[in-house]
């Protein structure tokens, strides 16, 4: 069923619609400096695929079960506990990918290809993966219509927000879990060691230009776009790996922004005439 | 008279050890009162219990006839240090319309009468000028304005100021201070400050927190206007009583 539809223009869709999660889950990344969290979250998942291998179901729902245990576990770890977040991401990120590698090891006459978790295959995306996205966009973009000034209020100043009522503990835990199904549902392209770029780089190229959050969401969105389908034609053009395509032309795209960027600021600085 | 503000037996740890122990005050609508003390004496602490950022470990504490948490809309509030990044995509009226927003506001647009008196808010702390500006480019003194415009914009019956002018300049200070005297009829302020002889001739009441003990909050130092001639003694005599 998935070859009725043309390679390009599946690859395009697939650019698409994960840049648009990509932007708007980057732009929360961003702003509110979770790019680590993110990437040890990313890393942690491996635990999920690799149990979901051993007992032989959908690894896809091993991976969400990890990344919201993930969650989970560093915010009882931070607020109950005590304990430093940043330890405890360094904790789960190891231990996720350790736990991983014992169950793929384990799983009897498996010979999972480790490399497309790690680093995805964009032909190893089906068309399940696509929907997901598409609904995963569909529920970011309508909540970020209806809730907009509550995400750039808590964003920008959670205390204020806490002062006037706002149920700030329960967004932050909202505005995690989004970040980990985006991550879940990303990795199946440029894969789990890849995705935080992926999430950070376009975010952080539009917070350049952008004087308004909803602006950089949108801003994000087209560059992940962008990105993503440029890296994914050169990679179907020279036969090179998707993901990592993918994360250099990112990481290009971000070198170029910041370039532009110090134009703009000499020319408006230049002496007239 | 409903009190603004009451507190009996107040207590609070963070940890282990207690910051503040056994306050009891009483602020009465349209006192504008100073809250003086040393370093780590606890007057963020207890700004942050008033608006119900943190809770009591003991005791009672009412603002404004109920439990903090339910005061929240009705306080403006302007925080001793801003932590906000400096790159956050935000602009200056939009950090005025905090003050506006309450949590059933669903959608992405303003009410027109809403962005207006954002738009006041910033005219009446002279800088309506910066209300398109990215807010992180601002200077220190420009976000303290700007900040102080959110907590106004609501017209809200408790101001609750901590150091609220440590980066404004001089002249930009004594007209703030001006403004909040003309405030003060019609709100209660309470502001944090390390000025004592600056504010004397603003404020009716000092309350002084001392470390972990409240020094005089019981019996706070009734300043009469009238006595302001030999206000320079009795500055002096509160430093000490402070530990100043
Ligand atoms: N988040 C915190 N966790 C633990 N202890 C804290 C915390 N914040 C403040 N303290 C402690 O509580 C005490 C009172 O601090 P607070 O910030 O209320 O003082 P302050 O009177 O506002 O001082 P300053 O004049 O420096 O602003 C200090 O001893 C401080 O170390
Ligand atoms: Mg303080």
């Amino acid at each position: 069923m998935d070859s009725v539809i043309p390679l390009y223009l599946f690859t395009f869709t697939a650019a698409l619609l994960s840049g648009i999660a990509a932007g708007i889950a980057g732009t929360f990344v961003v702003t509110r400096r979770l790019a680590v969290m993110s990437g040890g979250l990313a890393h942690a998942v491996l635990g999920g695929i690799g149990l979901a291998v051993f007992l032989s179901f959908e690894p896809l729902w091993g991976a969400l079960a990890a990344a919201l245990l993930f969650v989970l576990i560093l915010v009882l770890g931070k607020n109950r506990l005590g304990e430093r977040e940043d330890t405890v991401i360094a904790a789960l990120w190891s231990l996720g990918m350790a736990l991983g590698v014992l169950f793929i090891s384990l799983t009897p006459g498996y010979t999972v290809d480790l490399l497309s978790y790690l680093f995805g295959n964009i032909l190893l995306v089906t068309a399940k993966n696509l929907f997901a996205l598409a609904i995963l966009d569909l529920f970011l973009i309508l909540g970020v219509v209806l809730f907009k000034k509550h995400i750039l209020y808590v964003s920008f100043d959670e205390e204020y927000s806490a002062m006037r009522g706002l149920p700030v503990n329960l967004m932050s835990l909202l505005f995690l879990g989004v970040i980990a199904v985006t991550i879940v549902l990303l990795t199946r392209i440029v894969g789990l060691v890849l995705v935080i770029a992926l999430l950070a780089l376009p975010a952080s190229a539009a917070n350049l230009f952008s004087r308004h959050l909803t602006s950089m969401m949108i801003l994000a969105s087209l560059f992940a776009v962008l990105f993503n389908s440029a890296g994914l034609g050169i990679s179907y053009l020279l036969n090179l790996p998707s993901g990592a395509m993918i994360i250099i032309v990112s990481a290009a795209g971000y070198g170029a922004a910041r370039a532009v960027r110090v134009l703009m600021k000499r020319k408006r600085e230049a002496p007239e005439g | 008279m409903e009190k603004v503000l009451e507190s009996r037996g107040l207590w609070f740890a963070y940890d282990d050890d207690y910051v503040l122990e056994d306050i009891s005050v009483s602020v009465d609508r349209s006192d504008f009162v100073a809250i003086v003390g040393p370093n780590g004496g606890g007057k963020t602490t207890l700004v942050k219990l008033i608006t119900g950022l943190l809770q009591p470990t003991m005791g009672t504490l009412t603002v404004l006839g109920g439990p903090p948490a339910k005061a929240g809309s009705r306080i403006g509030y302007v925080p001793q240090f801003s932590t906000m990044d400096a790159s956050f995509p935000i602009t200056v009226l939009e950090v005025v319309l905090q003050g506006l927003f309450h949590k059933s506001m669903i959608g992405p647009a303003w009410k027109r009468d809403a962005v207006e008196q954002g738009l006041r808010s910033l005219e009446q702390l002279g800088i309506a000028d910066l209300a398109g500006r990215h807010f992180g480019q601002l200077s220190g003194g420009q976000k303290q304005r700007t900040l102080l415009a959110r907590a106004l914009v609501s017209s809200p019956e408790l101001l609750i100021l901590d150091e609220p002018t440590s980066s404004v300049d001089i002249a930009v200070e004594e007209d703030i201070y001006e403004l909040f005297k003309e405030l003060n009829s019609v709100m209660t302020i309470l502001l944090v400050t390390h000025d004592i002889t600056f504010v004397s001739s603003y404020v009716n009441k000092v309350m002084c927190l001392n470390r972990r003990s409240a020094c005089h909050a019981t019996e706070e130092i009734a300043l009469e206007r009238e006595r302001i001639a030999p206000y320079g003694h009795k500055v002096t005599e509160i430093r000490h009583q402070c530990g100043l």
